[in-house]
């Protein structure tokens, strides 16, 4: 059986590095994890002092990472992000919320970081945010941005009404 | 001396080419134009496009439109066409007797062979059997390896497992005897208990070995030879996917039926046939062959062709202003294909190739109201507009002014809707000939045999090459090449097949790798664009015999497609042929053939 918990030791193997500041629940670190031993991909777990934002988290971790890619996770700002360590700018490639109802989203993040290592299409089968493209973009493309168009054009037309 | 232009109204595109008539009426070209075609050609919302084709061709030379003396309008060719698609099989399963399945991440590796069991009902004294576990969604991976360690420690033979959510993997890993298992079955709620069933999967990089094969099981589930006949078509959906689940269920069945397409009447000047279109494309174009000359081609009403073929006539009736009933369908062409279908009553999404025969039927009438639409014109531009000559004969007199030919010229014209070719004898004389099939055809094909339901993006894959985005920073283009970028793509874009737009990369929600949807591409398009240009060379060439055409040029806009004038070279090298394409007038490549045939035409009349 394959040990899920890695200790700090194993930095030096090749492995997706999840760095985490501040209080979050070990239920939702799990999730992560999972996500990535379900599609076949190693992680360690370290921490970081507590200030550390989410995005600078992450960048830590992808660069700690043999594998240059990492997810940071800040327990105040109830945020995680996944990095890659040949990037460099302040936008992170996917992000996910540190919620309880967010489970299925933080898998999706851990199965993702997996498959940027592996170099295969990203799931996004639920929702995830894609905070890559402006975010007028965003507006255009996803869901509630076009449900924010379309009830825009609804009361247009009922005031003209 | 005065300023000529010549305006040829395409399906797509609309060009126009300015010259200058001098002194000795010889004509001296100064400038072309394309735009865009507003409206179904030959209708007068045309005038628009026209008006700013004219513009944009004159707006270099400081002259304006009231400078011009004449505009001639080509005498459009009267043909549209569409396009159909007949499944004729389909694989129906009744009860669930498979599962053929492709996970990203299927858990533990070889075959296990046992009985269906819901993972509630393992207990200890379930000795007497092997067994195949299933674990629907509500059941956590944790609980669920806990449940199946306990039940192996109570001696209980587990062989395999069938998972609802995508887990298979974390299940695995906290198992102390390792068996296969499938995950990401959709329907578990369809699979029976208590029915023999067999589980494969294969490792890393390989495909199922036993389950796609008819006598593996028949040695597993102890089947006659009749019952293996029947479970041929398992076996056949089964090849190449690394993971599989078979039950055998007592009145389990999975059948390739056959739907009936209808039937085809192909009415010919001397003779007439009767073709079936679940015989396939090779049938009907064998009758299709025997017939000519075709004068028209009806279709049994209540089928995908009848219906196509109404909406043909219904389109042109209304465009010429005729009745229905005289609209004519006058060529057909068809091509055999393979589809992905949804298995009706699968169990986890499953999809098998069908049979399915695309077929493109054109409509040719007598001409087209161009004069109508010279007329509106004329009042919008108040210069004095003609129509003049036959498209295929402008088209012909454009491209001769290709520097390096000469009569005997065939051109081909490889458009949406019909594929055109024209020729011009050495004695002067020309023939023409219109075919159904064309770029709309080729769009149909990759729409379909790549599953995508989506006539844009499948349009976008037969004119842009593909690339791979394999990191964040780089893909890798079809021919090998790799592009770097110094931002990082989107990330939407990462992992995945792309299309090269002008807008940028487009990516194909599809698991097809990349050589498999080019071939698509590349196979529709030899289907479609080289078997009508052979097809259409032979109706045209003197006596039907190609080699005795000097030079072939292709002109119109799939002329600049990056890869089909290669193909059709290819393709004519063997008849000894000088394919290539157009360069009319020496700078305007394949475009501007009949603008640039219309004023040459002029400048030949008012010679004589």
């Amino acid at each position: 059986m394959m040990s899920r918990f890695r200790s700090e030791m194993d930095v030096e193997k090749p492995v997706v590095r999840v760095l985490v500041a501040g209080e979050v629940a070990t239920e939702l670190l799990d999730c992560i994890d999972w996500g990535l031993e379900e599609e076949g991909i190693p992680a360690t777990r370290g921490t970081a002092a507590e200030g550390t934002s989410v995005i600078a988290l992450a960048k830590q971790a992808a660069c700690e990472s043999r594998l240059h890619v990492g997810i940071g996770v800040n327990g105040r700002s109830r945020e995680a992000a996944l990095y890659h360590s040949d990037m460099h700018d302040e936008k992170p490639i996917l992000t996910a919320a540190i919620e309880m109802e967010a489970r299925e989203e933080l898998i999706q993040l851990g199965k993702n970081a997996a498959r940027l290592v592996k170099g295969n299409a990203f799931c996004f089968e639920k929702r995830s945010n894609a905070l890559d493209g402006q975010s007028s973009n965003d507006l255009e493309c996803s869901p509630e941005g076009l449900e924010q168009i379309v009830s825009r054009i609804v009361e247009q037309i009922l005031k003209n009404f | 001396m005065h300023y000529i232009a010549g305006v040829d109204v395409g399906n797509n595109t609309t060009e126009a080419a300015v010259a200058e008539v001098g002194p000795g009426n010889d004509i001296r070209f100064l400038s072309s134009s394309i735009v865009r075609t507003v409206g179904i050609k030959g209708t007068l919302r045309n005038v628009p496009g026209i008006i700013d084709a004219i513009d944009q061709a004159l707006e270099p030379l400081n002259i304006s439109r009231q400078e011009l003396s004449l505009v001639l309008l080509n005498e459009a060719t009267p043909v549209i066409g569409d396009v159909a698609m007949e499944t004729i099989t389909e694989t129906v399963i009744t009860e669930s007797a498979m599962i053929g399945h492709n996970p990203d991440t299927p858990g533990g590796l070889g075959l296990g062979v046992g009985t269906t069991v819901m993972i509630d009902d393992l207990s200890a004294d379930k000795q007497d059997n092997d067994w195949v576990v299933i674990i629907p969604a509500r059941i956590q991976f944790e609980e669920a390896a806990r449940k199946l360690n306990r039940a192996v420690v109570e001696g209980v033979r587990i062989a395999g497992a069938i998972v609802q959510r995508d887990d298979g993997v974390l299940v695995y890993n906290r198992l102390d005897r390792p068996i296969p298992i499938v995950d990401e079955v959709q329907h578990i709620d369809r699979i029976p208990m208590n029915m023999p069933a067999a589980i494969e999967v294969a490792s890393l990089g390989k495909t199922i070995e036993k389950l796609s094969n008819p006598y593996d099981i028949a040695t597993i589930f102890d089947l006659s030879a009749d019952e293996t006949r029947n479970v041929v078509p398992i076996a056949r959906a089964l090849t190449g996917v690394r993971s599989a689940v078979v039950i055998k269920t007592p009145k389990g069945d999975i059948q390739e039926r056959r739907i009936p397409a209808g039937r085809l009447k192909l009415i010919g000047r001397s003779r007439s046939a009767d073709v079936a279109v679940e015989e396939g494309a090779d049938a009907i174009m064998r009758q299709v062959r025997n017939v000519i000359p075709l004068e028209e081609i009806r279709a049994e009403s209540g089928t995908h062709v009848g219906g196509m073929f109404e909406t043909v006539r219904n389109v042109m009736a209304d465009l010429t202003d005729q009745p229905v009933a005289e609209v004519r369908v006058q060529d057909i062409v068809a091509v055999d294909t393979l589809i992905p279908q949804l298995v009706r009553g699968s169990l986890a999404g499953e999809y098998a190739l069908g049979n399915a025969v695309g077929l493109a039927a054109m409509v040719e009438t007598q001409k087209l109201p161009m004069q109508r639409l010279a007329r509106r014109l004329e009042s919008e531009i108040m210069v004095p507009v003609h129509v003049a000559g036959v498209e295929a004969e402008m088209a012909i007199l454009g491209a001769l002014t290709t520097p390096g030919t000469k009569a005997p010229l065939a051109i081909l014209d490889l458009g949406g809707g019909s594929t055109d070719a024209s020729i011009l004898k050495e004695s002067g004389d020309t023939a023409r000939v219109h075919l159904a099939g064309a770029g709309d055809m080729v769009t149909l094909l990759i729409d379909k045999e790549l599953g995508l339901d989506d006539t844009d993006l499948a349009e976008k894959i037969k004119f842009h090459p593909l690339a791979k985005v394999e990191t964040l920073f780089h893909m890798r283009h079809e021919d090998g090449a790799v592009e770097f970028f110094n931002a990082h793509l989107d990330p939407r874009l990462f992992g995945r097949v792309v299309v090269i737009t002008e807008e940028g990369p487009v990516p194909i929600e599809s698991r097809e790798p990349i050589d498999k949807i080019r071939d698509v591409r590349r196979k529709a398009k030899n289907k479609v664009f080289v078997g009508n240009a052979i097809r259409a060379l032979e109706r045209i060439a003197p006596s039907g015999n190609i080699r005795l055409i000097g030079f072939v040029a292709l002109v119109g806009g799939s002329a600049m497609d990056f890869e089909i004038p290669k193909m059709i070279s290819d393709a004519l090298i063997d008849y000894g042929v000088v394919t290539g394409r157009a360069n009319v007038r020496g700078t305007e490549g394949p475009r501007n053939a009949v603008a640039t045939g219309l004023v040459i035409s002029h400048g030949n009349s008012l010679r004589n």
